[in-house]
């Protein structure tokens, strides 16, 4: 078996570098506006991922983007109605990585 | 760039620690916060789709009545993730100076969190690993439990909209759960679930990092009502689960005869993914 574990002072195990751990691998932040990148390619058999963090307070009105990833195409759309509801776009930064 | 590379003998990657790293900060159950008031029609001639003609949603004490929120806040966190065990459906967040405060509807105390965020040179102890990045960033802390993520999953479609109203199931597959039935509109409530069953006795907990909304008809009571519903997704053991249920201080419709129980108006043209993971070795409560 190949890797490192560390524990700590009470024995338990806090990494365990013989399995796999999740990574980020890069972030892109949306600026409350639709858009797509080309992200670069995971390590063979890893699955890539994403995750989306709020940069603002988003209360209950701020509307995280709906996200696809597909391939190396990341991309992101915001949708919700506008027609009195004070809904916005939260501007957001959507992490991406590999498991 | 200094870095650390572990591979397994096949030569396939374990670790890099020129990527950065998610770790836990914060483990625990769920507190109710308060409920929120559910928004009316102000007069029955006004435009419904203008959320200007419906009175606001307030946030009052009342464990039983309204949409219940439960919370949590994480404090000097950067860009914190939360999965849950059990469950709920997330509808937004405060931030006040450094801390974040996290709102779920459709929960209970005892809906688990654990909140993850960027690994950070902030806790202390001893011993430890911890790897930089060349510009100086943290990348690794082993004080901290890393995020390993398990599986992903995408929930499916709803059925087609069927009859004259165009009702649907929100997921197929999915089942109806009664949450909340005492004849009370302002406090009505059901879920569309969809389970997951993945590895029998294991708990996971599952982070949904963005959702749709649609709606609902909510037949239990004596007076039909239609509400906002929105969706999430937990982890319990042996799988997870998505859901619709309501959103918190939901719009609320009556007289909305003879309209089937059921959901309305469910999203198709993107589907949020679901990140998973195993809860067995994470420190609970923490942080």
């Amino acid at each position: 078996m190949t890797g490192i574990t560390i524990k700590n002072s009470a024995g338990k195990v806090m990494v365990d570098m013989t399995m796999f751990i999740s990574q980020t691998q890069g972030s892109v932040d949306t600026g409350g506006a639709a858009g797509s990148i080309t992200i670069q390619a995971p390590p063979a058999g890893k699955t890539q991922y994403y995750i989306i963090v709020p940069l603002v307070t988003t209360g209950v009105t701020g509307k995280l983007p709906g996200v696809t990833l597909s391939g190396s195409t990341l991309s992101w759309a915001y949708s919700y109605a506008t027609n009195g509801w004070g809904f916005f776009s939260a501007n957001a930064r959507i992490y991406y990585g590999y498991y | 760039m200094p870095q650390l590379i572990v591979k397994k003998s096949d030569g396939s990657l374990l670790f890099d620690t020129s990527k950065i790293t998610y770790g836990l900060v914060k483990s625990g159950y769920l507190a109710y916060s308060s409920s929120w008031t559910r928004r009316t029609l102000k007069s029955a001639q006004l435009d419904p789709t203008d959320g200007a003609n419906w009175t606001a949603s307030t946030s009052v004490n009342a464990p039983t009545n309204y949409d219940q929120v439960w919370s949590f806040t994480v404090t000097n966190a950067k860009s914190p993730i939360v999965f849950l065990v059990g469950s709920g459906c997330l509808n937004g967040s405060t931030t006040s100076g450094t801390s974040i405060t996290y709102h779920f509807s459709n929960a209970s105390t005892n809906t688990k969190f654990y909140c993850f965020d960027l690994m950070a040179d902030n806790i202390a102890g001893s011993p430890y690993l911890k790897t930089y990045d060349s510009s100086g960033v943290l990348t690794f802390n082993s004080l901290q439990a890393p995020l390993n993520i398990a599986g992903s999953y995408q929930p499916p479609g709803p059925t087609a909209p069927s009859g004259a109203y165009g009702v649907q199931t929100a997921y197929t597959g999915g089942v109806f759960a009664g949450r909340q039935d005492d004849d009370n509109v302002n406090s009505s409530k059901q879920d569309c679930r969809f389970d997951v069953a993945l590895t029998a006795g294991v708990e996971y907990a599952a982070y949904l990092p963005w959702s749709r909304a649609a709606s609902t008809v909510d037949t239990q009571g004596p007076t039909p009502i239609a509400y906002a519903v929105i969706e999430g997704a937990y982890g319990r053991v042996g799988g997870i689960s998505f859901l619709f249920g309501a959103s918190a201080g939901t719009t609320l419709t009556t007289g909305v005869a003879p309209r089937p129980s059921g959901w309305y108006s469910v999203p198709t043209d993107r589907y949020p993914v679901a990140l998973y993971i195993k809860t067995a070795d994470l420190p609970f409560p923490f942080g």
